[in-house]
């Protein structure tokens, strides 16, 4: 581990509680597709991405999916322990090959919640931030087009991998986006035809950021802008020990 | 008169140290408590009464993706000490409600590690969890069954099966374009399960639309339960 971690959220901390929590933290890996929970798990504790992306996924007793978040190195995995529940709301699946800082259960409940502190402020601000990322993905899911979703996953999933391409399935995006694959075949098809991405078996390759965005509904840059300035504001804050 | 389930489980001692920051005020129908992105000046904590959570997107359109009764409360950001608020919070159907404001609530009522500050942490998870529920029931689940869910959401906070709701507030409410509300009300009301009247909708058969319902109604109210159950098992 370097001196500060690669994720938003502990880079956030006063020195010296890092130096404190520094003894709980373990590096893990996960490789893309790899589940990290899945839902109504015990979490094993609570996982700080240093990069690549997970995808939060609500699963129905049917086994339908929706996305509900795409997590990287500005978000926190295991938010109910913050909140005070012991197990996954939803799964959590990389989307990339990921590494990430983990509190054990135990570790976390001893050294952060039960006395507060700097830590658990920034968890509760972060809580807040995807808890309105939540709302407009649920409104995003009920009330854009498909390819308006679609696009917004692609931008956001590039974001996160730091580049103009992203491996992902056409099964992986229909559980994404709670509808059948052929929809997804048909509407990367659409987005193909219009020159803003070249979409392979596995593969999606922006071709025309700006074409891409234009597609994409407006919940790309509200979920986008947001979680910015609310990490910009997290790590202004003067966590105090 | 704490009918507030989370206000409700408070011990005496918490319970009094609290009040002097509580006002009781009226709900009134259709009134705005939150405007989307601005900063939030109270909490309600609702002891009759139903309040909706609005995202409002580009266009106009918005949608419902939680209710608030007497179960919960209005005003999460300012436990979470977070800055964003996009929730339009609406009074759904009339009540009465205790109102804290800010600063005491900020900086008096929370206190970290006290019970009551951990009770509403317990609710903030529960409500993050019915939201995520919300988002994989407007996308997956026909209109029927969200119809269905809605009512019983509804009727679950309220005392009476008469449910102040308007055909306009309806479709936001599932999701939905108005002409699939109509034909969805005007089906279940031939099939005897509701009636509609000008300005509110009557159930009349509450375990036929249970039947109606997708498994998400059933799934908020287990995990309500088993909140609450908590939080009261932790007071005692």
């Amino acid at each position: 581990m370097s001196i500060w971690p690669g994720n938003a959220i502990l880079r956030a901390l006063p020195a010296e509680e890092l130096e404190r929590l520094r003894p709980f933290l373990k590096g893990v890996r996960f490789s893309s597709g790899q589940r990290i929970c899945s839902v109504d798990e015990t979490l094993p504790g609570i996982w700080f991405p240093e990069s690549g992306a997970a995808s939060r996924l609500n699963q129905l007793l049917t086994g339908e999916t929706v996305e509900v978040g795409i997590v990287g190195n500005d978000g926190v995995i295991g938010l109910p322990l913050v909140l005070g529940g012991s197990r996954a709301a939803g799964a959590c699946v990389a989307q990339a090959d990921c590494t990430a800082l983990m509190i054990a259960t135990a570790d976390f409940e001893e050294q952060v919640r039960k006395h507060g502190g700097p830590l658990m402020d920034a968890l509760l601000m972060y809580t807040n931030l995807y808890i309105s990322t939540l709302a407009q993905l649920t409104a995003c899911h009920c009330l854009h087009r498909i390819e308006q979703r679609l696009s917004r996953c692609i931008l956001t999933l590039a974001d996160y991998s730091g580049d103009q391409q992203v491996r992902i399935t056409h099964d992986t995006l229909a559980e994404f986006l709670g509808v059948h694959r052929p929809s997804i075949t048909y509407a990367l098809q659409a987005l193909a035809d219009t020159g803003a991405i070249s979409a392979e078996r596995r593969r999606i390759v922006i071709a025309d950021r700006s074409a891409l965005l234009e597609h994409s509904c407006e919940c790309y840059c509200v979920i986008r802008n947001s979680t910015a300035r609310e990490i910009e504001r997290i790590q202004a804050t003067r966590l105090q020990p | 008169m704490l009918a507030n389930l989370l206000l409700g489980v408070l011990p005496e001692r918490e319970r009094r140290r609290i009040v002097p920051y509580c006002e009781t005020v009226q709900l009134q129908p259709r009134t705005t408590l939150i405007e989307p992105e601005s900063p939030v000046e109270c909490v309600w904590f609702p002891h009759a009464g139903v309040c909706s959570n609005l995202i409002h997107v580009q266009g106009g359109e918005a949608v419902e993706v939680g209710l608030v009764g007497r179960e919960g409360m209005v005003g999460l950001p300012l436990v979470l000490g977070g800055f964003a608020n996009p929730f339009h919070v609406i009074v759904q159907q009339g009540g009465v409600a205790t109102r804290i404001a800010r600063e005491p609530f900020t900086h008096e009522v929370l206190d970290a590690g006290h019970p009551f500050c951990t009770a509403l942490l317990k609710y903030a998870n529960l409500f993050l969890s019915t939201v995520a529920q919300t988002a994989a029931c407007n996308r997956l689940h026909r209109i029927e069954q969200r119809l269905s869910r809605w009512l019983l959401d509804m009727r679950a906070r309220t005392d009476s099966p008469d449910l102040a709701v308007t055909h306009e507030l309806l479709g936001l409410m599932v999701g939905a374009y108005r002409p699939s509300v109509t034909n969805a009300l005007k089906a279940f009301e031939e099939r005897g399960l509701i009636r509609v009247a000008r300005g509110h909708l009557i159930l009349l058969n509450e375990a036929a639309l249970a039947g109606e319902a997708c498994e998400c109604h059933d799934a908020i109210q287990k995990r309500t339960e088993r909140t609450l159950d908590n939080i009261r098992s932790m007071a005692a």
